[in-house]
């Protein structure tokens, strides 16, 4: 759990956009918007694990939610 | 330092999200989600800290320890809920947000009831 | 620090094999024009001989092969190398081969190696009128399709290297 994971997240974030601005000059707008979607269930992914640790020490950390 | 750690996290998580918040605000979203995540796993220990000493405190000073843990999932109802809600308004989603905190301000009434009963039990056995 | 080292060269490759795939798709897009108008030239020559002179077929074929440079012309030559070496292939077969054999190494489409196949079903074989009309068609072929070219060129050539910087960015940031 580091946090080269935030830097991660954003540098797949930034990339994604880039491309997706790239592929909307080329004329190719639909596959922008595919990689855009694509970008954000991967970033999904990524932060979902990280989510369900810091629910799970919630609930411990104030007595079983 | 600890602190400078969280902060630095917190400064460099903050840029990465405006940047990202004018291209792909979801992905600003999301970044800003595991930012606050990650700062609160990193300060875990220390929460724990200062979670037992209340504990201690309260067992000394004979407090009912069914009320003790309520407080305390009180204060957790509060801070998952802010933390939500900070999140969805800074993505705009505002009507969500007040959503989530009208349902955590009902499930602390609920939490607090017993208290608040007791207190009045009490209040209304001095007036006796 | 091995497992730091190991990472990064890692990802040195990932990002450099796809660069370099972005880099060749952007290079296929920026020689293509130049590559079909080569071959339009190797066309018209062929036609003027055709046209204005009487010279035997495989020696015209050597001329456009000169005009249109290689490795355009290296289709021209083939052909004409097979033809002079008799065995009584005619200038169709002849086409087909050089097409086969040389035209892997240019950036030629299926749209224009099928005009070139349609020419070489009537080159040397029918009267000279025919030829130059055929010719005439394939040029007008390549030169349409030399626009598309041109177009797509504009239109991916940044994009397919920009591409392929950022998709390796990307699986290095997901892999690594």
């Amino acid at each position: 759990m580091d946090v080269a994971l935030l830097f991660k997240i954003a540098g797949v974030g930034i990339i994604v956009a880039v491309m997706a601005t790239v592929l909307k000059q080329a004329g190719k707008d639909e596959q922008g918007q595919m990689v855009t979607l694509v970008g954000v269930l991967l970033v999904l992914m990524m932060v979902v694990s990280l989510l369900g640790k810091f629910f799970s020490l919630v609930r411990s950390t104030f007595m079983f939610q | 330092m600890e602190v400078v750690k969280i902060v630095g996290i917190g400064l460099a998580a903050g840029m990465l999200i405006s940047i990202l918040r004018q291209q792909k605000p979801e992905l600003a979203m999301q970044l800003s989600i595991a930012a606050a995540a990650m700062i609160f796993l990193l300060m875990v220990s220390r929460i724990m800290q200062v979670v037992d000493v209340m504990q201690t405190l309260s067992t000394k000073a004979r407090v009912d320890q069914a009320q003790m843990a309520a407080i305390l999932k009180i204060i957790g109802i509060a801070y998952v809920t802010d933390f939500g809600s900070q999140v969805l308004q800074d993505a705009g989603e505002k009507s969500v947000a007040s959503k989530v905190e009208m349902a955590g301000k009902i499930l602390i009434i609920l939490l607090a009831l017993p208290i608040i009963l007791a207190i009045m039990e009490t209040v209304l056995k001095l007036l006796e | 620090m091995d497992r730091l080292l190991a990472k990064l060269i890692g990802s040195a490759l990932i990002i450099g094999a796809t660069t370099c795939a972005g880099w060749a798709a952007a290079a296929r897009y920026a020689k293509r024009p130049a590559q079909l108008r080569d071959l339009q030239t190797g066309l018209a020559i062929l036609q003027t001989e055709v046209e204005y002179g009487a010279t035997p077929l495989p020696e015209a074929l050597e001329r456009a092969a000169r005009a249109a440079g290689p490795p355009v012309g290296a289709i021209f030559a083939e052909c004409a190398s097979r033809l002079r070496r008799g065995g009584g292939a005619t200038a169709g077969e002849a086409l087909e081969a050089a097409l086969d054999a040389a035209a892997g190494a240019t950036y030629l489409g299926p749209e224009e190696l099928s005009a070139m196949r349609a020419l070489g079903a009537v080159l040397g074989a029918s009267g000279r009128a025919d030829q130059i009309r055929h010719l005439q068609l394939a040029r007008r072929r390549l030169e349409a399709e030399e626009a598309r070219a041109r177009d797509e060129r504009q239109r991916y050539e940044r994009m397919a290297r920009y591409l392929g910087v950022l998709s390796g960015a990307a699986l290095v940031l997901i892999l690594v």
